[in-house]
């Protein structure tokens, strides 16, 4: 299994995590913490149906998704009910109960990890860890990709945009928010489904520390360097922060945290991003990370005569 | 019986130290309206502080002092560096926390980065002492965890009852605008908020410190847990946030009983979810902080 190799399947996981990501923070303005947990609920599902019932990797992935989406409904409700930071605050809560599961249950190996996870077959076609791998992992990322893209063109992805600007002239309008929300936070999940399996079905091998908070805080890291807003964004900001320093030779042992100094780098550009340019490398919305109502100034057209009396209405404008 | 006492007694420690969390935690966000994940990290560099002047042989009561300010320094560049330039960019509450976030990570790893990520004791026998009552062993340091909360409560509570300094901070917490109208200067109640909460926070460290050690991660678990806390017993008010804390200690320890520790944790959030979902503004009804305050 060549190191290469092993850099373009992970950069093609994590671009699949930040491409969902981005569905729920970039174009919906929905703050989620808890990939790593969606990611780890895949990886787990397709893991355990793979070596406890035996059933075809393919299969197993399919099972992936729909656990993660089931996940991601009742996170859509929790996110329907509470709103910004509460919703943060929730997903954190979230993602903490999911690596306590991860690491207690025997089932899931407890905090020694799933191992022996099988290969993806068809038939008698055995996909290993290697260049096919990699081209397996790309065509995900475009089914994702291409998905994403339908999505957001669709009415539906209008909804998500205009929620995101000011949810309640977005309701007022008499779109149905909530069902919207429902439905980004179940797609997404089940493409972090998707991440989850192939991951398994890659390493071989998976353990809770692969899905803890950490990661979770490395796609949110993608999603703001590399773009909020835009799918390339999250393509673009996978191969910076996970393709950059495996060429730097900073190897993180696991797919999650890094060594401290990577730390210190990422938190350090995150938060410069954040502050001098929100929308990220590739990105192109602000309104993510501002507020939309905030006009500027050359938005409001110029007033020639402005009538002596102002209304009430026109005062607190 | 003696095992459900045991627990009590090691849950109302604990409960302390949440209690001092929470309060720190929910002072900053009913004065200033930013979730002040960043105060993890001041945790967790006081609590080094501590450790590597006791390594040194600093006498304990000045290496707190020396602490206290240097968490007080950093709370300060917090917010001055990072929650205030982006407030001032018009960025989201979440955005905000977000920003919170990272910077405590930020610091988490370079204390990481510096002292290592094995856990360290602090050296000396610190509060090792027990007493027993009946059959319940309580340590020197269960007495000192609610000593503490009581004594750094009852300041803060008067603090923010008695003094003008206080009151102000309550009053920019709730009208900014009409506060610095009324005359007072904006920074003194923003900073003092962050002030304040350094005073109820580094007690925590330290006293955690002395049970547990120290280890560069220390500061994020106890946040989580301070905001689930903060959550529980209601936003804004001092007193709740307090309760909340003690609520949750007690709660997340007497089950013990019958689950492995590791269960700890994910109890404590199973709460915090079921408060969220059901009663967002805690057990006593404090403000329920929506996404844009």
């Amino acid at each position: 299994m060549g190191l290469l190799t092993q850099v373009i399947v992970q950069i093609e996981l994590f671009a699949i995590l930040a491409i969902s990501l981005n569905l729920q923070l970039g174009y919906s303005g929905l703050f989620s913490v808890a990939q790593g947990a969606f990611y780890g609920i895949g990886a787990y599902t397709a893991g355990i149906t793979a070596i406890e019932l035996g059933v075809n990797p393919f299969v197993a992935l399919l099972l992936a998704i729909v656990a993660t989406a089931i996940f991601g409904l009742i996170m859509g409700l929790t996110a329907v009910r509470v709103s910004g930071t509460f919703l943060v605050v929730a997903t954190i809560g979230a993602q903490v109960i999911a690596t306590g599961f991860f690491s207690n249950l025997s089932i899931t190996g407890g905090s020694d990890g799933l191992t022996a996870i099988p290969y993806l077959s068809i038939g008698s076609l055995v996909i290993v860890p290697g260049w096919g791998f990699v081209v397996l992992g790309a065509a995900f990322v475009l089914i994702v990709a291409l998905i994403s893209w339908r999505i957001v063109r669709s009415p539906v992805g209008l909804v998500l945009r205009a929620m995101r600007d000011d949810e309640e002239a977005t309701n007022v309008l008499g779109k149905n928010t909530g069902r919207a929300k429902l439905l980004i936070f179940v797609i997404s999940a089940g493409f972090t489904g998707i991440a989850g399996s192939l991951l398994g079905a890659f390493n071989s091998f998976i353990s809770p520390d692969f899905f803890d908070l950490s990661t979770s805080v490395l796609v949110f890291t993608i999603v703001v360097l590399g773009g909020t807003g835009t799918i390339l964004g999250g393509i673009v900001g996978a191969i910076i922060v996970v393709g950059l320093p495996e060429m730097l030779t900073f190897l993180p042992t696991t797919p999650g945290g890094g060594t401290y100094l990577q730390q210190v780098i990422y938190a350090a550009l995150v938060l410069i991003f954040l502050v001098l340019r929100p929308q990220g490398i590739a990105g192109r919305y602000e309104s993510v990370t501002s507020r939309a109502r905030t006009r500027k100034p050359q938005d409001t057209a110029p007033e020639p005569e402005r009538p002596a009396k102002m209304t009430p209405r026109e005062a607190v404008k | 019986m003696t095992a459900f006492a045991q627990l009590l007694v090691s849950g109302l420690a604990l409960g302390a130290i949440y209690a001092l969390l929470a309060v720190s935690f929910s002072l900053v966000v009913a004065a200033v309206g930013v979730w002040n994940f960043a105060s993890a990290g001041v945790y967790t560099l006081a609590a080094f502080v501590v450790w590597v002047l006791l390594d040194h042989g600093v006498a304990f009561a000045l290496a707190c002092v020396v602490a206290l300010a240097a968490g007080g320094l950093l709370m300060l560049a917090c917010d001055v560096l990072v929650h205030e330039p982006l407030r001032r960019r018009g960025a989201t509450t979440e955005i905000v926390m977000i920003g919170s976030l990272t910077l405590t990570i930020l610091v988490t790893a370079l204390v990481g980065m510096t002292w290592g990520s094995e856990s360290h004791a602090y050296p000396g026998n610190l509060l090792d002492g027990t007493v027993k009552v009946g059959q319940i062993v309580i340590t020197h340091w269960h007495f000192a965890a609610v000593g503490t909360g009581i004594v750094v409560l009852a300041v803060l509570g008067f603090i923010l009852d008695r003094t003008h300094f206080g009151r102000a901070i309550r009053s920019y917490g709730d009208n900014p605008e009409l506060t610095v109208a009324l005359g007072e200067r904006r920074a003194r109640p923003h900073l003092g908020a962050y002030v304040l909460s350094t005073l109820a926070i580094v007690p925590a460290g330290v006293l955690v410190g002395i049970r547990s050690g120290v280890n560069p991660d220390m500061g994020l678990d106890a946040l989580l847990l301070a905001s689930a806390a903060a959550i529980l017993g209601g936003l804004g008010n001092m007193w709740a946030a307090a309760t909340g804390g003690l609520v949750l200690g007690v709660v997340t320890n007497v089950p013990l009983l019958w689950l492995s520790p590791a269960w700890q944790s994910p109890i404590a959030f199973g709460i915090l979810l079921a408060t969220i979902l059901a009663r967002p503004q805690g057990l006593f009804r404090g403000a329920v902080v929506t996404g844009g305050i």
